[in-house]
């Protein structure tokens, strides 16, 4: 068979082979695969698959119609009742198992929700055929730049849409206080592209141009019931996003999210493509300002890859145009889906590998139940074999059972699941994304019942052995098995192995994470952001005068020491600018650099070490251009030189005065602390009045000393007094910056950490059930031995010695399992390599120690075997 | 506990007239998939695979037809077949039916047409 092939689906397929059994399975799953391909060759794949389904559902409906013509109804609920019976005389093995099963299901449940709700398609009318376009450059991607996106959207005939979007943020004032928001500002087709309908008023009107009289925007669903309190009225109300007033058009459905759900506000660009404030010259001429997304849709009957060919060819055309500016540059087109979740697929992946080991571990247990169960229950089986029942009672007896197990553990699991969901929701906060739509759905507990009901079955038809016809013969043709309990004892420790070590993998990680230097003094400082909603009314000098009035105000708050100003937090990046060294604007490649605007205080009151010559002056603003860079620029502009004094220029203020280095400060994380810090060069606030900085929003550093947990209320309060409306946002504690981080490795912690402390508990439990089987089983044997002077001590070192050898077999199965899971949570580590070697020996340890304290009681319970009951029990 | 044996009928229902057909159709090259696709074509109606199989399974148990295992085959994925023969009691009880059929409707096509007609 080629690999070309059609496959019929694969779980009918596999229903198919499991509801016929063999021998004829073979014969019904080849005749059916035969006649399938026939159907793909006639109609084509979706009929055939459709087809293959339904034949699948007629086989087994005709086999349940003769069993039941064999069994008769009567017969099932009679063999459930009776099943319910035999549990509820066995409450110990029911609660054990439903409880064992709820807890494998209910990790396995909420992942697959998890999984369900991020992977579910987008809730955009055929959202597959929406895809993210993006430049690429060197094997990255970027976003787009004004003139390139005009010239697909001319180009492309594959695209049947092409539209443009910003995100910012920004001040909101409806009517009252002005509050901080999101906003996401799009060509006019955007809602054409996506294909959504508002649910109040209209969406943007594609066809209007450049100078059209009222801005446009429309509202989420949220903000028009927070802000709007749900006014039926609102479109053709008015509000300001900054300093510009907009007309409000329509509102969206709830649910709605573009690109995520931080937007609140959607606005109309006067361009088709998105505005960029300050832009020195021509926008929509530019190819080397890329600074928005592009988000298109597939023409009819036009398949991605041939939507790919196309806008390759595209770029190709433009690279040949504009080698300039376009040299190497090519475009990549990704299922929006795909971009939407890509950074949250390989955590699903992780969870998933480890779900899959917990629900082993607690399908192992089941089985060592069962079996256990088996063997108590043989005699009564014997006995009902002697009074003339069939090999089929028997089954369908067993049967009930499992299924009567399988969907009290299931829904047990579902409901464990649910709190899980919530749980995890919670622990991942933003990275997780769409986490508005996360939760347990009708399918996914559907699916679990079917999972609880499909191992239960599977699990106890496994185990059940028909017993003899004679009664009697039973005792003596035990003792088989031993071989299928040490295999599941093996592939049970590895499992926890596996997610013991997964899980210090992870710790060690964030441990790793939260201890890198973040450059700056996190202790006792707290940071915030203000912005002025009417900045463009003010001139930046009296704008910067607010500010500076601010930190002032600030500066006298008791207990405050210092505080800084700035464009931007040390743990994040400014806008860039290319680095040229003075007079060499003609430079290929030099260096990009954040570029951010400081007062002079800003370093002392972040606590960032100056390094080399001075920080800013007051002075400095009147005086000839100076800048302050960290050492990853210095290192990267002037390796092995001494930058005091150089003279460099940035192309972003469209012209060339020199720059003079006056210090070097050191490195903050400004990309997370997972990433090396960036280059930054900072320059004086007083003197970027005119490069593009507009100074509409700035970060505040306060530092205090032994500050109380009052101090960020404190500090909201005394901007409320100095400057009433001034939004105030993004109020942090120091200790609590690196926290955002932190949280993608926390979550997928506390996920493992809890699949790996279940497993371990359900290998303990497991581990002890056998031992103590295998000791009841050979309680004559120790007796004897006892009895005739073997010593207490050496019984029991021999069976912990068994036992822990037998586990100890598991664990480099569970190494072996830990590399397949480090592999899979690749993106979470950190600092620790996925055949970190004291891990793995730490996660083996572990678990051989719980195996041998889990093997004490058993063990304990053989030495002190008494001969004479050892025998009388017999 | 009684479990009721499956009929051992003398008499053969309608569909199982039909694969009885298909087999006496396909001769050695009746199996499951050749059968039912046999009666689709023959009947113009939809057939599902698993009446077909039910029917196979139940004349094979009744002593009606036999079967054996043919050789693997690629476009079945590398999976045998299971071939059917008619044996001579199935052949003669599916000839009663046919005669008992004929018997019952001969003469009687023009006045079978009109009343259908009627409609």
């Amino acid at each position: 068979m080629s690999m070309h092939d059609p496959r019929p689906p694969a779980f009918s397929r596999f229903l198919l082979r499991t509801i016929v059994g063999e021998p004829d399975a073979e014969f019904v799953v080849g005749d059916l695969e035969e006649d399938y391909r026939r159907e793909v060759a006639l109609r084509g794949r979706p009929a055939a698959d459709w087809w293959y389904r339904r034949q699948t559902w007629t086989v087994a409906w005709h086999r349940l119609r003769r069993a039941q013509g064999r069994w008769r109804m009567e017969g099932t609920t009679r063999d459930l009742r009776h099943a319910v019976r035999g549990l509820l005389r066995a409450p110990g093995y029911a609660l054990a198992t439903m409880l064992t099963l709820a807890l494998g299901l209910g990790g396995a449940v909420a992942v697959l929700a998890l999984g369900a709700s991020v992977l579910r398609p987008l809730p955009f009318p055929n959202p597959d055929r929406l895809v993210a376009v993006s430049e690429v450059y060197e094997g990255h991607t970027r976003s787009a730049a004004p003139a390139n996106y005009l010239d697909w959207r001319r180009m492309s005939t594959s695209l049947q849409g092409l539209a443009a979007y910003r995100t910012n943020a920004a001040s909101l004032t409806f009517g009252g206080e002005a509050q901080r928001g999101r906003t996401a500002e799009g060509s006019g087709n955007l809602f054409q592209v996506l294909g959504v309908a508002p649910a109040l008023g209209r969406t943007f009107d594609p066809t209007l141009n450049v100078d059209f009289p009222a801005r446009e925007a429309v509202l989420s669903h949220g903000v028009w019931a927070d802000a709007l309190g749900s006014d039926p009225n609102a479109v053709g109300r008015t509000f300001r996003v900054d300093d510009l007033t907009y007309e409000i058009v329509g509102v969206m459905p709830a649910g709605f999210a573009f690109p995520d759900a931080s937007v609140q506000v959607w606005l109309r660009s006067p361009y088709e493509a998105p505005d960029i404030r300050g832009f020195p010259y021509d926008l929509l001429a530019a190819r080397d300002a890329w600074y928005f997304n592009v988000v298109g849709r597939l023409a009819d009957g036009v398949a991605l890859p041939a939507a790919a060919a196309e806008m390759d060819a595209i770029a190709a055309r433009i690279e040949e145009l504009h080698p300039d500016t376009n040299a190497g540059a090519g475009v990549r087109l990704t299922p929006l889906l795909e971009e939407t979740v890509a950074g949250f697929r390989s955590t699903l992946l992780a969870l998933a590998v480890a779900v899959l080991l917990l629900l082993a571990a607690a399908c192992v247990n089941v089985v060592h139940l069962a079996l256990a169960r088996s063997a108590t229950r043989e005699a009564s089986l014997a006995v009902r074999v002697a009074l003339g029942a069939t090999r089929g009672a028997l089954v369908r007896h067993v049967l009930a059972e499992g299924w009567i197990l399988g969907v009290g553990g299931s829904l047990a699991g579902v409901a464990l699941a649910v709190a899980a969901v919530r749980g995890t929701v919670a622990v991942f906060g933003t990275t997780l994304p769409r986490a508005t739509e996360v939760g347990v759905r009708p399918e996914v507990v559907a699916a679990a019942l079917l999972l609880g009901v499909a191992v239960t079955s599977m699990l106890t038809l496994l185990t059940f052995r028909a017993p003899q016809a004679n009664p009697a013969g039973h005792l003596r043709s035990r003792g088989g098995g031993s071989r299928t309990r040490d295999g599941l004892v093996v592939a049970q420790v590895a499992a926890a192995v596996a997610l013991a070590a997964g899980s210090v993998l992870v710790g060690r990680s964030l441990l790793n994470l939260s201890h890198v230097d973040p450059g700056f003094d996190t202790h006792d400082l707290v940071t915030l952001r203000v912005s002025l909603p009417d900045a463009r009314l003010r001139t930046y000098e009296e704008r910067l005068q607010v500010y500076r009035d601010l930190a002032d105000r600030l500066a006298s708050v008791s207990g405050v020491t210092a505080v800084g100003l700035g464009s931007t937090g040390p743990l994040a990046v400014g806008a860039s600018a290319d680095v040229f060294m003075a007079g060499a604007l003609d430079e290929r490649d030099p260096p990009s650099a954040s570029w951010q605007p400081v007062e002079p205080g800003y370093f002392s009151a972040l606590g960032i070490p100056l390094l080399e010559g001075r920080v800013f002056t007051a002075s400095d603003a009147d005086g000839p251009y100076v800048g302050v860079v960290n050492e990853t620029l210095a290192r990267l502009r002037f390796p092995g030189e001494d930058p005091l004094g150089r003279q460099i220029t940035i192309g972003l203020d469209g012209h060339d005065r020199p720059i003079t280095i006056v210090g070097v400060v050191g490195d903050t994380r400004t990309r997370g602390p997972a990433l090396a810090p960036g280059p930054v060069l900072f320059r004086p606030m007083g003197q970027t009045g005119r490069q593009g900085f507009s100074a509409d929003a700035v970060f505040l550093a306060v530092r205090a000393p032994g500050s109380p947990p009052s101090l960020p209320a404190t500090l909201r309060e005394v901007i409320h007094q100095a400057a009433p409306g001034l939004p105030v946002y993004a109020v942090a504690r120091g200790n609590d910056l690196m926290q955002p981080f932190l949280q993608g490795s926390a979550g997928i912690l506390l996920v493992i950490g809890v699949f790996a402390a279940t497993t371990l508990l359900l290998c303990a439990v497991g581990i002890y059930g056998i031992a103590a089987y295998l000791v009841r089983q050979r309680r004559r044997e120790f007796g004897i031995r006892l009895a005739v002077g073997a010593d207490a001590p050496r019984v029991m070192r021999e069976v912990m010695g068994r036992g822990v050898g037998r586990a100890a077999l598991g664990v480099p199965a569970g190494f072996l399992l830990t590399f397949v899971l480090g592999r899979a949570m690749g993106a979470a580590l950190f600092g620790v390599g996925v055949t970190d070697v004291p891990t793995y020996g730490a996660a083996g340890g572990l678990v051989l120690a719980v195996a041998a304290a889990a093997l004490w009681i058993p063990a304990r319970l053989a030495a002190r075997t008494d001969a004479a009951t050892a025998l009388r029990g017999e | 506990m009684v479990e009721t044996e499956e009929r051992v009928s003398k008499t053969l229902g309608e569909f199982e007239q039909l694969v009885l057909f298909a087999l006496v159709a396909l001769g050695d090259t009746a199996y499951g998939a050749s059968v039912r696709r046999e009666i689709e074509s023959r009947t113009g109606r939809p057939v599902s695979a698993g009446a077909v199989y039910t029917v196979l399974e139940r004349l094979e148990s009744n002593d009606l037809v036999s079967s054996w295992v043919g050789d693997p085959s690629p476009e079945r994925g590398g999976r045998r077949k299971k071939h059917y023969r008619l044996k001579p009691a199935g052949a003669a009880l599916l000839r009663q039916a046919r005669d008992e059929l004929l018997n019952m409707s001969r003469g009687l096509d023009a006045r079978l047409d009109r009343i259908a007609d009627q409609a």
